[in-house]
This record gives structure tokens, C-alpha cells and sequence, in this order.
């Protein structure tokens, strides 16, 4: 609310709005059911700390149940937390309901915890994770807020990840490679999924998350080259691991001349983000880059980001983008690679850079602007 | 959504683990049952959270073979058990009354029956005991060779029984 009055404040002194208008504003921003994220955040943690309780519980495994009783148990108050959540469910279902939809998701996982103790199933930990994404997406379907369908999607891609890049079995820099390949992959994956998603009515509580997780991937997988150094991520062997990332990047790309995937104004910086995306990976896994290329790559790839979210509108996107940027720069200095003279030529070249691009842009603006499509309504 | 739509859809989740509750049971249950001694391969491994992994002993060696004992490759591999007997593949050998398929990889048998989940107040007595290769799985085995683990015997009895008399 502070923000507001002072937004209003400023709207009133610059005469766009009268007093009486800022009032009405406020009283009806006031009077609207809690946008509360305390309060959500607060409904998250009792859920959170529920469930876990009840995780733990079954981990101790009790002999002194008969396993019988204990999955008799277990069903039954699956059963009536169903039962108690259909009967509450409304049309614009309440944080409390949302609560209550996660803490269903939780019991699934520790029923299925308990099967696994009761009858000594084998298999990883990331099979039982992704058997449990698999059981819990209905659940997580009927949900209409965040919270639980990001838990989701992260808890899928995690165990996605494990799974593929085989990181049980061995821990060497092979199952490393396999992972960071993956990791360039699934950011493609997410985003293909939110696309073909935002058309079906009943699955659309999946689409941001999706895109979210898609962003953070990308931004993982750029930086898990990091791990390697100057040494090259894939000695000789590229298709095998990168194809799958290249094929889907491509394909995206050329549907995109067909069937755009977002709106027209934002086509061109979209095609040159996962352009530049595919290009560097590619690069980087076959060449060792100087560490100011990966940085100069790092800084193009997130001010396309930024460009794209500040088309939207998203501005939290582009702090975040300009944060990441900064925190790149100031890693830079901080590795002072090549020493500290070479490390202040290329930081004072980069800022000098950075702002007379900036400079330009305020200038021409208007021009360039004009070479971009209209915005779509 | 209708008030029995949300059922619906809950109860599928429900539904999908009473399945596996029942396949399990089944498994459990059906097939021949057989006795087989185990022994840790890794003291350190020994004791994983609230479960034991063990090496099963089959009385012949398994997975012997050094030319296929390749990081991240698996080959499948059959373990007769009676007579005992290996070979990689997943025909059995003849002849051969009972058989555990599996695969191998870096050098140990996988049958799906290296865990036994224990409680976390009996950990450490069970680790010491399957340590001292007192230990012995029950497992069931079904037509198809697949194997489901159904009791941990210390000395030839049931681990509660076992150490319920020391």
C-alpha cells in the first residue's frame, strides 16, 4: 500500500489524477480480499513443516506397527484429506484450500516412502521422485497459485536430471558432462511444454512455472560451463550429448517462422537470444573460450533477456537481469584472470562499453524503435 | 469443477499407489521362496539411512567377466539357483530350475534385492550383525526372474526374533 500512495501521490502532483480519484483508488485497493504473501508464504511453511513431520515419522519405521495398520492409515487420511478438499473446493479456491491441496501432495510422498519401506523397492531416489511427479499431477493441475506447481516442475527437472545424467551410479566428470549437456537441453524442453501448455485450459496453473524453470536452466547451464575451466566441455564426442539440445534449439527456432511463439514485437529479440543461446553453448563445448568472451557472452545473453522482459513489462525480470550482469562483472574482478592490470583494462572497457551503447540508445531510440514490429493488442 | 470432479481427480493418485500396494503384495507372495546369504561389500556402504545394502552371495561368481566391467555400461546378466550358475544374457543356462535376472554393472550383480529397509533404533545392531556375515535374505522369485526381498534373517531367524533372544 505504501508504494501506491506514493505512486498516486506522484500522479497527483503531475495532475493526471485529481485527489478525489487517488482516494477511491485507495479505498478500493484496500477493501479487495488479502494479496497477502505473508500470510501465503506463512500457510507454506505450517504445510511444509507438516509434511516433512509426517516424511519423518515413516522414515523412523516403526516395527511396532504392523504394516498392515500403517498403510490402512496411510490411505485413509489420503482419503479424507480428498474428501475434505472436494467438499471445501470453490471456484476461486483460498490460500487455506491451496495449503491443504500441497499438504495432499506431501502425504502422497510419504505414503509412497512408506510402500517403499514396507516392501523394500529398489531403485534411486530420482525414480521415486519422478513416480511421485508422476502421481501427484492431477493434484497439482487443480491447483490455481504458484507455490505448488513450482514445487513441481522443480522437483520433476531436478529428478529429470539426476535420472538422465546417470549421477548415482558415478560421480566423474563423464556423468558431469552428461549433466551439463542436459542441463543446455531441458531449458528448450520447458519452454516447447509452456507453449504447447497455454492452450489447455486445464493444465495453464503449469505455464509460468515452466517458463520460470526454463530461465533458470539456461542460466545454470551457461554457467555450468564454468566448471570446466578453459578446458573444452566435450572432447571429441559432441552429438552425443549435445543433438538432443541443438535439435529441439533448432526446432524451435525454425517454428518460430511459422508458428510464432509469443508476440510479433518480441520475435526478433526472442530468435536472437536462443540464437546467441545455441551458439555459445555449441562454441564453448567444442573450443576453450578466453574467459572475457564467456564473459562478453554472458553480458549479450542477459541483456537480450532484459530487452525481452522489458518489452513485456516484466520489471522484476529485468532487475533480476541487470543484478546478474553486475554480479558477472564484479566475479570478473573478482578472479582478477590474467591479473589485475588486464582484469582493469577489460572492466573499464566493458563499462565505457555499457554506456556509450546506453548513451546511443537514449539518443536513437525513437529511430530504431521504429525497425521493430508494432506490439501486439 | 464440480465438487466429485476434485474427487475424481484426487482419488487417481490414491487409486495409482493402492495398484502398486497390490503388485507388491502379490509379488511378494507368489513365486518360490529361497534363502540366500549376504555379506557387505563396502563397510562404509554398508548402512545407508534407514536401509542395509548388501552383496548377495549366489555360490558362483558374477559379473567376472573384466572386459564388460565398463563405468556407466550394464549388461544383462541371469543367475541360476539351481544348480548355481551365471551367465550374462537373459536365457538361463540349462539346466535350470530357478533363475534371478539382472544386470551387472561395475562388476556386482543387480537383482533388485540389495535392500532391506530397517528401523533407525536397530541400525546399528543389524549393521554389526550383516557385518559378521550373519546375515540372510528371504526372497521371493517369480517365473519371470524377477525377485521381491521379503525378510532379513540373522543366524537363520527372523532379525525382530534374532535379537528379541540376545
Amino acid at each position: 500500500m505504501n508504494r501506491l500512495s506514493a505512486q498516486l501521490q506522484t500522479w497527483v502532483e503531475n495532475g493526471l489524477i485529481n485527489p478525489a480519484q487517488a482516494e477511491a483508488i485507495t479505498a478500493f485497493e484496500a477493501g479487495r480480499p488479502g494479496v497477502s504473501r505473508l500470510m501465503q508464504g506463512l500457510i507454506g511453511v505450517g504445510v511444509l513443516a507438516l509434511g516433512n513431520g509426517l516424511i519423518a515419522l515413516i522414515a523412523a519405521n516403526w516395527e511396532a506397527i504392523p504394516p498392515g495398520i500403517k498403510l490402512t492409515s496411510a490411505f485413509a487420511f489420503l482419503l479424507a484429506l480428498a474428501l475434505g478438499l472436494a467438499m471445501r473446493h470453490t471456484p476461486s479456491p483460498s490460500r487455506w484450500w491451496e495449503g491443504g491441496l500441497h499438504l495432499f501432495a506431501l502425504a502422497l510422498l510419504a505414503t509412497l516412502g512408506l510402500i517403499t519401506q514396507i516392501y523394500h523397492s529398489q531403485g534411486t531416489l530420482a525414480q521415486f521422485m519422478l513416480f511421485w511427479c508422476l502421481i501427484s499431477l492431477p493434484p497439482v493441475l487443480l491447483s490455481r497459485r504458484g507455490p505448488l506447481a513450482n514445487s513441481w516442475v522443480a522437483a520433476f527437472f531436478v529428478s529429470l536430471l539426476w535420472w538422465i545424467s546417470g549421477i548415482d551410479d558415478s560421480l566423474g566428470s563423464d556423468a558431469l558432462r552428461r549433466l551439463v549437456a542436459v542441463v543446455f537441453a531441458l531449458p528448450m524442453v520447458s519452454l516447447a511444454l509452456a507453449r504447447l501448455l497455454e492452450s489447455t485450459p486445464w493444465a495453464t496453473t503449469l505455464v509460468r512455472p515452466l517458463r520460470f524453470w526454463s530461465l533458470v536452466l539456461a542460466y545454470l547451464s551457461l554457467n555450468a560451463l564454468g566448471f570446466f575451466g578453459e578446458e573444452r566441455l566435450l572432447p571429441g564426442a559432441l552429438l552425443e550429448y549435445l543433438l538432443p539440445g541443438l535439435l529441439i534449439g533448432g526446432l524451435l527456432l525454425t517454428l518460430s517462422f511459422f508458428r510464432p511463439l509469443m508476440e510479433a514485437s518480441l520475435l526478433p529479440l526472442s530468435r536472437a537470444l536462443l540464437g546467441f543461446y545455441l551458439f555459445f553453448f555449441t562454441l564453448a563445448s567444442w573450443t576453450p573460450l578466453n574467459h572475457w568472451v564467456v564473459t562478453l557472452f554472458h553480458l549479450i545473453l542477459l541483456s537480450l533477456f532484459a530487452l525481452i522482459s522489458a518489452r513485456q513489462g516484466e520489471t522484476r525480470r529485468v532487475s533480476v537481469a541487470t543484478g546478474l550482469m553486475g554480479l558477472h562483472l564484479f566475479a570478473v574482478y573478482l578472479r582478477a584472470a590474467g591479473g589485475l592490470v588486464q582484469t582493469g583494462f577489460g572492466l573499464i572497457v566493458t563499462g565505457a562499453v555499457i554506456l556509450s551503447l546506453l548513451f546511443l540508445w537514449q539518443r536513437f531510440h525513437t529511430r530504431w524503435r521504429r525497425l521493430l514490429p508494432e506490439k501486439g493488442p | 469443477m464440480s465438487r466429485q470432479r476434485v474427487f475424481l481427480v484426487l482419488a487417481l493418485p490414491i487409486l495409482a499407489l493402492m495398484l502398486l500396494v497390490g503388485h507388491k503384495a502379490y509379488r511378494s507372495h507368489s513365486g518360490t521362496e529361497i534363502t540366500l546369504p549376504v555379506e557387505g561389500f563396502d563397510p562404509r556402504d554398508l548402512l545407508a539411512g534407514h536401509f542395509i545394502q548388501y552383496r548377495v552371495d549366489y555360490g558362483v561368481p558374477v559379473c567376472a567377466h573384466s572386459e564388460k566391467d565398463k563405468p556407466n555400461v550394464e549388461w544383462k546378466a541371469t543367475v541360476c539357483l539351481e544348480p548355481p550358475a551365471f551367465i550374462y544374457g537373459i536365457t538361463p543356462p540349462e539346466p535350470c530350475g530357478l533363475h534371478l535376472a539382472g544386470i551387472c554393472r561395475h562388476g556386482r550383480f543387480i537383482a533388485g534385492i540389495e535392500r532391506f529397509y530397517i528401523p533407525e533404533t536397530e541400525a546399528g545392531q543389524l549393521d554389526a550383525a550383516v557385518r559378521a556375515k550373519r546375515g540372510a535374505i528371504r526372497v521371493h522369485v517369480g517365473g519371470d526372474g524377477k525377485g521381491v526381498v521379503t525378510e532379513l534373517l540373522l543366524d537363520g531367524k527372523p532379525w525382530q526374533e534374532a535379537l528379541r533372544e540376545k
